[in-house]
């Protein structure tokens, strides 16, 4: 009975067949299997050819494109429709001019509905129609007189509109019927004169999907399983048929049909080509001219006393390889969107493997002085991988979108889109839906989802949910588990790419299908970043950064009060001071390197130059240290280990880190000249490396690597390393020209914190939220650093918090020291930004009187006074929170007509609130405090028990068991770090840094995850000026706080 | 100007200050004594399945969110807090028992608990959701003291109604509840003595909302006796006079009336035959009088129906009960005589019937949805609606043949044949079909067919004439259906509707018969 697909013999005999109606799950909740199992699967069945026809969708095709160039299989693009009137057909692109109009017409549909559907009609077909494309009419069940008229006149109309291009579909599905169904259509085909091809509305690769597919049926409609009846599918026949099958089923013209209609359709996305917008250069140059005048204007710029050779050099060498490879219209675009945030004041940087070139620090793209770098400009563009440069731009997060519409006002909608972002399953949302879909209560549903931590891999979900007392005997437990497997990773629906822009020169919509984002005012492409780059396709980064907001605001604090204009190019290079301060971690706020990871490193680094910077920023990274590469850096750095090279080829390679492989191009360049891997394999290397945790795949790599490095002479133990780090490296690795643009940033950040912390602290509280540490942490580093920080206080705090300078005003020079941080307005959690502006405007006309002035004449709702009221902002009109809460509670609202009320009221016997009770307060309506910490409060207390302070570890030996306790102000669990959780502790004299190993995790899950103050006991471990406890035992003792509401910043 | 709407009410809202009047007359009237009982579990114990050692939590909507509502005492010492969302809870407290608040249910347990609070005194209030008081002033000759009432209480409580509860005593209602609520047993005799045991209580027992006792809190109010501190119309401004007249009955500066419970009551009705009656007519005309005071008792009550009981009572012989029920709640004296006589036809008398009686109890609130389905001689134009109709007609029906009597099919939207219909004691659901072709008659069970050279075989081979129609469908619910369907003749000529099993056996079904 098996039919094998391997068994030639048998092959020959069965009639050939092309599946031309088959959507994927890209046509989300329908199609239960991915575009490479649907082609994976058609190829092994010796199909001729396989459409995939997602429902006005391309967004499945490119994938589909690359799996089928692998399984050597001829595949067709093409999408399914239902018109307004239900009629349904699908259309088969046949050539490029084909595939352009069928990608309009999708553009069209979607654009005129919300996002995630579409609406068509015959009138908007007609009129946009897409000329060469096949139509396949999908005929309605008709049993009735009425259904056979429509049916009629729906055939008619496809027929007249595609003639000689028309097929009725006939998909017989052993639905009983099918015999009746054949003749029907039969006749129907006979009377319009439209020729009948088989195809069997295929939703899934093989049929062991079929319960995805009813589940997904059920996620789509919103109902539980059991109540769709006649909604699902009656069988699970829409599968990819065996020829054996088929032969059975159908007439053998209906079969031979389809290879007609499969060899109509010729075109392969490998056709489409991208042409950049034209506008850019002006009408007497080309992109090529064009773009060495600006290198060259800009060169002139950066270096007026003259460019250094070695720069030249590199211009020349780049020019021409840009050049050869024609990017020069993608440089002069990024540049022509960098130039107009330039204008507007908008503080951005690029980066990327191109970013950092010698061109792009002329263009002005980039601040990585290529004078400064060593060696990172060479290999930007591989001219042997053919691999598009790769510019991410990032601008301050606040004004982003001021680009973005820039960009969308230059090019038009019709020429500039977002890339898209494919949302897929995952474990959470995947036991969600599948939960709701076989008919759990949404109670279990929640408690189900809840229990799946984030940090739980697939894996481990069935261990997960029988922790947490479900029982896997339970058949619903059961069915949930296979198909919460199975949904994982599918696509739910497509969302925008963070900021991946595509910009074409005639119209996108030929190219790719363009639907409407979530957010009005934007729309996205239907391809995601990996479909682009798979095709060669440009697009550009413009990402949003949080420390760029900072540091443009902390620049203009300083600005001002040096009355001179301080910009980036203006930080001084190579500061001692700085790097000193970088040394001893003392980076709370800076960029990048503030983690707590980071901080540990720093002071065994000691990171002496900008390099050093970039190397920091790459080896603290989840790649090298899951590859192993940290500890032999370390030590070949401090000179415990001798640094040496397997080969002068690899030393080329790895000079530049000692010899350890830290940044993805050196991966990659190992495998070039190490293992003999071509330019073209280890790109495919870097694309596996970055998806083998979700796909596998590396393993076809491993025997080439060992092999090609055991050939060339290299000892097996070496090899063995490479590919560890390549698998360590997975999705984590870092790429040298990232590193680079972040340690100019963090230099600068650095600057700014060694030489006008004030300023940038105003700059850090103004741009939040962002970074590692909340304002608390922020608010106090400053003050260590002896910051004076004022309270917020309605009578005189702005929006934004605020330097004050106090002392002489009459003298000129203003130094740092003398500054003040004001805290703002907007640090008070729950007032409205109304509230503020009010506030502010009242202010302005004349000072409060006192409270019952500012609510009449700021106009404020009680809640905006409660949250002033228990900020202490009130304090200068009221005394203390408790006085502020009992008045503004006796305001009178609304009396509009009167005057200020004025109601007699004694003082009254109210209490004074204890610093405890401030303190609470303080950190619940601000989340900071300028009083004591609130360890501080307890320490009586937590002395009784024994119970050190953070100061007192560092006195202590290595494994000296000790105890200690502090609010939790961070928990994390590094992907890298094998279920380890780190926690920072925080009391009043800094941070306890806690290591909470899996077992330990595991078994006081309670306590690590829900106590805010915490006390742990454990053994110290100190090495190069780093200090970990070691936890064996955690207790909760967030009950001392009282209501004391402390928030820790929890990163996955 | 003085006319500003707010500032006018506000003395008029605040009653006199001093109120230590202490005439000779009151003096003597003896001060009430409130006995509170306060559930704090009553969420949960009015589970039965909710025994005091498992973890349990009752659950609200709160700001749209689930939170806890009330915790049992283990999972309490587990970390569970009310207010806390669920999911935190049952973080918590693995193999945590979730309920929803019924407030239903804890009315109910409240009524049961008030009726039995009655054995201590006639005045019992209710204070729903979860506490009542009783004053006991009266009975404390009959008891033998407080205390003996107050072991009693505690005994039964805690040993028939396994109720967790706590319990207060004072001269004022108000107090006795704060007292309860803040888990405090003091007993205090005198009105005096109030102010200075409240004093000591916090603000978080008062009966008033959670943003205000936050604002309280707010302004470094802690304590009762803080708030006594301040000034009464500043307050009464802030947290509204209700507040201020809630301190007042508490210290009982004011009277605070209150309703006292009832026991809901039985109806009952008795009619003595001068002599022995042997025809059920006469029967029936008498029924139907006393039916019409229960008639009229229901309507004083605004309630209706489910079942009433006859007892006729003979001389020699136990009585013979009637009882007359009703698929939906009534209070229709012609429905429940037509209903009676279906009965008494189908009755015959074991003796002569000597008395009567009728009684009904559980009544039920009547609602106008009730009176649509039926014909109202309350209305002047009976509303005669067709559905009404039937349903009338097939609860006769049913009470001349017996409940068993009346099926009625209704189709099930399923691909599973056996699953494609239902059969119910009423049409009620819209019918929705598949288009497929269907037999006429299902077999209850499908049956095995014997195989002949792979062939099915039904005393005789079986022609297969149409199909296969595939059926694939109920993976769902354990109950998976993976079947062939064909429409097949025998040798007699009958249409079968047979399948094959889509599994390993592949064996051959008869699962209907075509007309």
């Amino acid at each position: 009975m098996g039919y094998s697909p391997d068994n030639t013999s048998e092959n020959v005999r069965l009639p050939l067949y092309a599946e031309l109606h088959c959507i994927s799950n890209y046509s989300f909740l329908r199609g239960a299997s991915f575009p490479e199992e649907l082609v994976e699967r058609a190829a092994c069945l010796r199909y001729r050819a396989l459409a995939i026809t997602d429902e006005c969708s391309l967004a499945g095709v490119v994938r589909a494109h690359i799996a089928a160039k692998e399984h050597n299989l001829h595949l067709i693009i093409g999408s399914e429709f239902t018109l307004q009137d239900a009629s349904r057909f699908v259309l088969l692109a046949t050539d490029r001019a084909s595939y352009g109009r069928l990608s309009h017409v999708i553009t069209v549909a979607r654009r005129q509905a919300r996002k995630g559907e579409y609406y068509l009609t015959r009138q908007i077909l007609e009129r946009h129609h897409p000329k060469g494309c096949l139509a396949l009419w999908l005929p309605n069940f008709s049993d009735t007189d009425h259904e056979h008229t429509i049916n009629d006149q729906a055939l008619r109309w496809l027929a007249q509109c595609f003639p000689q291009h028309c097929w009725i579909a006939v998909e017989l599905l052993l639905t009983g019927d099918d015999q009746k169904r054949l003749h029907i259509l039969q006749a129907l085909g006979e009377k319009h004169r439209v020729p009948l091809c088989a195809s069997g509305d295929v939703h899934m690769h093989h049929r062991p999907r079929r319960a995805l597919q009813d589940t997904l049926t059920a996620i789509r409609l919103g109902k539980p399983l059991a109540q769709l009846g006649y909604e699902l599918f009656p069988n699970g026949e829409r599968y990819l048929r065996s020829r054996q099958r088929l032969q059975k089923i159908y007439p053998q013209a209906l079969l031979e049909e389809t290879l007609r209609i499969a060899e109509c359709c010729q075109f392969s996305l490998d056709e489409l080509r991208y042409e950049y917008p034209k506008e850019l250069v002006p009408n007497n140059h080309t992109a090529k001219t064009w773009l060495r005048v600006l290198t060259e204007q800009g060169m002139q710029r950066r270096w007026p006393q003259g460019t250094p050779d070695k720069v030249k050099k590199a211009v020349e060498h780049e020019l021409a390889l840009v050049d050869e490879m024609a990017y020069a219209p993608y440089f002069l675009t990024v540049y022509d969107i960098v130039q107009y945030a330039r204008t507007q004041g908008i503080l951005c940087q690029g980066r990327g493997s191109a970013a950092n070139s010698a061109i792009c620090y002329c263009l002005g793209i980039t601040e990585v002085d290529p004078d400064r770098m060593q060696l990172l400009f060479e290999r930007f563009i591989s001219k042997e991988r053919n691999e598009p440069p790769d510019i991410d731009v990032d601008f301050e997060h606040e004004r982003r979108e001021e680009v973005i519409q820039y960009i969308y006002q230059k090019y038009g909608r019709e020429r500039a889109a977002l890339a898209a972002t494919v949302i897929t399953y995952r474990p959470r949302s995947a036991v969600r839906d599948v939960g709701k879909a076989i008919g759990m209560s949404l109670d279990q549903v929640d408690r189900l989802a809840k229990s799946i931590h984030w940090w739980h891999h697939v894996e481990t979900i069935e261990q997960q949910l029988q922790e947490n007392g479900f029982s896997l005997q339970n058949p619903l437990i059961e069915r949930l588990v296979i198909l919460v497997q199975q949904i994982l990773g599918f696509p739910r629906h497509l969302s925008q790419h963070v900021g991946g822009f595509v910009i074409n020169q005639g119209k996108l919509s030929h190219l790719v299908p363009v639907q409407n984002a979530a957010m009005p005012e934007r729309t996205v492409i239907q391809w995601e970043k990996d479909d682009l780059e798979a095709l060669g396709l440009l697009k550009i980064d413009i990402l949003a950064l949080g420390m760029l907001s900072a540091i443009r605001k902390a620049l203009t604090y300083v600005s001002r009060y040096s009355k001179q204009t301080v910009t980036l190019a203006d930080i001084p290079a190579e500061d001692p001071a700085v790097y000193q301060m970088i040394q001893q971690a003392d980076t709370v706020g800076v960029f990048q390197i503030e983690s707590r990871a980071q901080m540990s490193m720093l002071p065994r680094l000691k990171p002496r130059s900008f390099y050093d910077l970039v190397i920091e920023i790459a080896i603290i990274r989840p790649g090298p240290i899951q590859g192993d590469m940290v500890h032999p850096y370390l030590r070949r750095r401090s000179g415990e280990e001798v640094i040496t090279y397997p080969s002068d080829a690899v030393k080329d390679v790895l000079s530049r880190t000692l010899g350890v492989p830290i940044f993805q191009e050196q991966v990659m360049q190992l495998a070039m000249v190490a293992a003999g891997f071509s330019a073209g394999e280890a790109d495919q290397l870097r694309r596996s490396m970055a998806a083998w945790k979700r796909k596998g795949g590396l393993d076809q790599f491993e025997g080439k690597l060992l092999e090609g490095m055991k050939a060339r002479g290299y000892s097996e133990q070496f090899a063995q390393q490479i590919f560890n780090q390549i698998k360590g490296f997975g999705e984590y690795g870092f790429p040298e020209s990232h590193s680079a643009s972040f340690a100019l940033l963090a230099y600068a950040s650095s600057w700014l914190k060694c030489y006008h912390h004030a300023a940038f602290t105003c700059a850090l509280l103004n741009s939040q939220p962002m970074g590692f540490y909340a304002p608390a942490q922020l608010v106090a580093d400053a003050r260590k650093h002896g910051v004076h920080v004022l309270p917020v206080d309605v009578c005189i705090s702005a929006h934004d918090s605020t330097l004050e300078f106090t002392g002489d005003n009459g003298s000129s020079e203003i130094t740092s020291k003398k500054q003040s941080l004001r805290l703002g307005l907007r640090i008070i959690k729950g007032l409205s930004s109304t509230g503020i502006d009010n506030i502010i405007c009242a202010r302005k006309q004349r000072p409060f009187a006192n409270v019952q002035d500012m609510a009449t004449r700021a106009k404020l709702n009680k809640k905006d006074m409660e949250c002033l009221a228990a900020a202490n902002a009130l304090k200068s009109l009221t005394g203390d929170r408790h006085r502020a809460y009992w008045q503004i509670a006796g305001i009178e609202n609304n009396i509009p007509i009167f005057e200020t009320p004025q109601f007699l009221e004694g003082d009254v016997m109210l209490s004074i609130p204890s610093e405890g009770q401030n303190i609470t307060a303080d950190y619940a309506t601000t989340g900071l405090t300028l009083g004591r910490h609130p360890l501080a409060l307890l320490r009586d207390r937590l002395s009784r028990r024994r119970i050190r302070k953070a100061e007192e570890l560092w006195e202590l030996n290595n494994d000296t068991k000790v105890t200690t306790a502090g609010l939790v102000i961070c928990r994390q669990r590094p992907g890298s770090a094998n279920n380890v959780v780190f926690v920072t502790l925080e009391d009043e004299t800094g941070q306890t840094n806690v290591v909470v190993w899996p077992q330990l995790a595991e078994r006081q899950a309670r306590e690590l995850l829900n106590a805010h103050l915490l006390c742990v006991q454990g053994s110290i471990q100190q090495e190069d000026g780093v200090l970990h406890l070691i936890a064996f035992r955690l207790q909760d003792l967030s009950t001392w706080l009282g209501d004391l509401s402390v928030h820790s910043r929890d990163f996955c | 100007m003085a006319k500003s709407p707010a500032v006018l009410p506000l003395p008029l809202l605040l009653p006199p200050e001093v109120h230590r009047p202490a005439s000779q007359a009151e003096a003597e009237i003896p001060q009430p004594l409130w006995l509170a009982l306060v559930f704090p579990k009553l969420a949960l114990e009015v589970h039965d399945d909710q025994r005091s050692d498992i973890p349990a939590v009752a659950v609200k909507e709160y700001k749209g969110r689930s939170v806890v509502h009330t915790a049992s005492r283990l999972a309490e010492v587990q970390g569970v807090r009310a207010y806390m969302p669920v999911n935190a809870a049952c973080a918590l407290c693995p193999g945590l028992k979730v309920y929803p608040v019924n407030e239903q249910l804890q009315h109910d347990r409240l009524q049961q608990l008030a009726v039995w609070a009655e054995q201590f005194t006639s005045k019992v209030n209710v204070q729903s959701p979860q506490a009542m008081l009783l004053e006991v002033r009266g009975s404390l000759k009959l008891f033998g003291g407080l205390s003996a009432i107050q072991d009693q209480i505690r005994q039964q409580l805690t040993e028939q109604w396994r109720q967790s509860f706590h319990s207060a005593v004072s001269p004022t209602p108000m107090a006795s509840l704060l007292l309860a609520n803040s888990g405090e047993s003091d007993v205090v005799h005198n009105k005096q003595h109030l102010r200075s045991v409240l004093g000591g209580l916090s603000v978080n027992n008062l009966p008033i909302g959670l943003k205000k006792k936050q604002q309280l809190r707010n302004t470094g109010v802690r304590l009762l006796r803080d708030l006594w501190r301040l000034p009464r119309h500043a307050l009464a401004r802030r947290f509204g006079p209700e507040l201020i007249s809630y301190l007042d009955r508490t210290l009982g500066l004011i009277p605070d009336p209150l309703d006292f419970f009832s026991s809901p009551d039985e109806f009952e009705t008795f009619y003595e035959f001068p002599m022995e009656v042997h025809n059920t007519a006469l029967l029936l005309n008498v029924a139907g009088q006393l039916l019409q005071q229960l008639v009229i008792f229901l309507r004083q009550r605004d309630v209706c129906i489910n079942q009433c009981q006859f007892q006729l009572y003979h001389d020699r012989c136990a009585a013979t009960n009637i009882i007359v029920g009703v698929r939906q709640a009534t209070r229709d004296h012609k429905h429940l005589i037509s209903l009676l006589e279906e009965h008494l036809n189908r009755l015959s008398l074991a003796a002569p019937v000597m008395s009567i009686k009728l009684s009904a109890n559980d009544f039920i609130l009547f609602s106008p949805e009730d009176l649509s389905l039926f014909l109202e001689p309350e209305l002047d134009q009976p509303l005669l609606r067709k559905e009404s109709d039937i349903v009338t007609l097939l609860e006769q029906v049913q009470a001349r043949m017996g409940r068993d009597a009346i099926r009625t099919f209704h189709s099930v939207a399923d691909h599973r044949p056996e699953y494609a219909y239902r059969v119910n004691e009423t049409v009620t659901k819209k019918c929705e079909s598949t288009k497929q072709h269907r037999p006429f008659w299902l077999l209850p069970e499908p049956r095995v067919l014997p195989q002949k050279n792979h062939r099915p075989w039904l005393q005789g081979p079986v022609t297969l004439i149409k199909g296969p129609e595939r059926i694939q469908a109920g993976w769902w619910s354990g109950h998976d259906v993976r079947r062939d369907y064909y429409i097949a003749v025998d040798n007699k000529g009958s249409h079968l509707w047979i399948y094959q099993e889509l599994n390993e056996h592949c064996r051959w079904y008869l699962h209907g018969l075509f007309s």
